[in-house]
């Protein structure tokens, strides 16, 4: 992301620093990021999709390391990302941190 | 609904084109393609544009009037539609044309595909074509689109077997054929071993598995096939056309080693034919990755699902294979200017079928598929055009 104005990272935005997502009141499928309604349940589940915090705890379904970075993480590389399958059901896309890159 | 027919290709050479700017490629790629057609230019009714994002790497918008000016129909007052679907651009813009002829609104229409990638530096390019994936729940953390193709060639190899070298001999298939193609970005055939040692830019993926930042432009001339023998002796009649979604962002797919967006628009292409995957003589398949080419011969159902690197390593698409595959040197060698990819692919196609392909022409190619996805496959579009 090159040169954005203020609101673009000012703007209230939860989900990027805490795993809360949401559920479907009718299937109990739960989303991350929540949803406005449920693409299963659709209509039925318009008004009944409640917040639902996770607990962060999933495993890697795949992972590569990024050695050509955005202009904003140039300063990192290389760095793995991978996508994670949360115990909750959701997939993110997520950087790896803490971890040695071997 | 009648039928329509491609009458004339025009193609600016594809590469790193420091002397031209985005208004001179598509006005050159436009005038080759109405002289190749044999239309004097009056009998236009409509332009239609694809560009990925001309604001961000020209920053210049409102690209259809821009075009519809630089080439010389703003004085006839001509409609321009500019056309945006990520790098599925060009084949979009190609298939709104499409309906608005064979709908009988229009006659004679052209189809441009342009984009101008080199004014920007490497990073700032990287930023761009991230564009085309989710911006809020991807790209933010720090992934590129070269890195979401990465990721879905790890769980690749973890599911099937695929090796690195299955995946670079995609890129020695296409550079071998890219060497024949005198439109091509890099005309020069590369061994595995440069491939394989290549830097990295996001692991799996090498330097070398990546198709380059590019400029360039292609224009094609679509008439009703009523009127398309008025012309010229050799339409090529558009039998299919198809396009398809697939959730947004890779990690929200069930399987991640599948474009749905590809199965679904070549299903529903082949059934609007009346032909299957066995039928298609010639391809051309959005190979932005190595590992792109391998899901579409196996999403396009060339292959079964997982077999994509043993076909490679089998020869089932070169030149002489039982489907060859990007005979044009595909995005790889050709070059990707983004939006000009999916006008591009069909204008060889075209040339397969009208067996002007020269040093790389497929023998007896009759029906030819042409598959330009967008971004990490939330979209995707596929063109069948048979020979007649």
């Amino acid at each position: 992301m090159a040169d954005g104005a203020v609101p673009r990272f000012w703007r209230e935005i939860p989900q990027r620093y805490s795993l809360i997502g949401n559920q479907c009141g009718k299937c109990k499928k739960i989303y991350f990021p929540p949803r406005e309604s449920c693409p299963e349940c659709r209509r039925r589940s318009i008004g009944h999709m409640n917040g639902k915090k996770l607990s962060g705890l999933g495993k890697i379904i795949t992972y590569t390391i990024i050695y050509e970075a955005p202009e904003n993480f140039e300063a990192y590389v290389p760095y793995p990302m991978a996508i994670i399958e949360l115990v909750e059901g959701p997939r993110i896309t997520a950087q790896i941190v803490d971890c040695p890159l071997e | 609904m009648r039928e329509v027919a491609v009458i004339g290709v025009g193609l600016t050479k594809f590469g790193e084109l420091w002397d031209k700017s985005f208004r001179n490629l598509i006005s050159e790629a436009g005038a080759k393609a109405i002289i190749d057609s044999g239309i004097s230019g009056r009998e236009i009714d409509a332009l239609y544009v694809g560009s990925m994002s001309a604001g961000r790497f020209v920053g210049q918008e409102h690209v259809g009037a821009l075009v519809a000016d630089s080439s010389g129909f703003a004085h006839m007052h001509i409609p321009s539609i500019r056309v945006e679907s990520a790098d599925a651009s060009g084949g979009l813009a190609f298939r709104q044309g499409y309906f608005s002829v064979a709908s009988g609104m229009n006659d004679i229409v052209v189809i441009g595909g342009v984009e101008k990638m080199t004014d920007v530096v490497g990073s700032e390019a990287t930023d761009t074509l991230a564009t085309g994936l989710d911006q809020e729940w991807e790209a933010f953390f720090g992934s590129t689109l070269a890195g979401t193709y990465a990721m879905i060639a790890t769980r690749h190899m973890y599911d099937y077997g695929t090796t690195r070298e299955q995946l670079a001999k995609v890129a020695v298939k296409n550079h071998a054929n890219g060497a024949l193609n005198p439109y091509a970005q890099f005309k020069k055939a590369i061994p595995i071993e440069s491939i394989l040692n290549a830097p990295m830019t996001a692991y799996p993926l090498g330097m070398l598995d990546c198709a380059p930042v590019s400029d360039g432009a292609t224009a094609l001339i679509l008439c009703a096939m009523e009127k398309a023998k008025k012309y010229t002796d050799n339409p090529v009649k558009i039998i299919g056309t198809s396009q398809a979604s697939d959730i947004f962002a890779v990690h929200g797919r069930n399987n991640i080693c599948t474009f749905q967006s590809s199965v679904y628009a070549a299903k529903k292409a082949y059934t609007q034919a009346g032909i299957s995957a066995e039928d298609i003589d010639v391809a051309e398949v959005h190979d932005c990755y190595t590992i792109a080419e391998i899901l579409a011969i196996e999403d396009l159902g060339f292959v079964k699902k997982g077999e994509g690197g043993m076909a490679i390593d089998n020869k089932i698409t070169t030149l002489d294979g039982k489907t060859p595959v990007n005979p044009s040197g595909g995005l790889k060698a050709k070059g990707h200017p983004v939006g000009a990819t999916g006008v591009a692919q069909i204008a060889e196609i075209v040339f397969q079928l009208r067996g002007d392909a020269e040093k790389r022409q497929v023998k007896n190619a009759k029906i030819g598929l042409a598959h330009n996805v967008g971004g990490a496959g939330a979209s995707c579009v596929v063109t069948l055009l048979e020979a007649i």
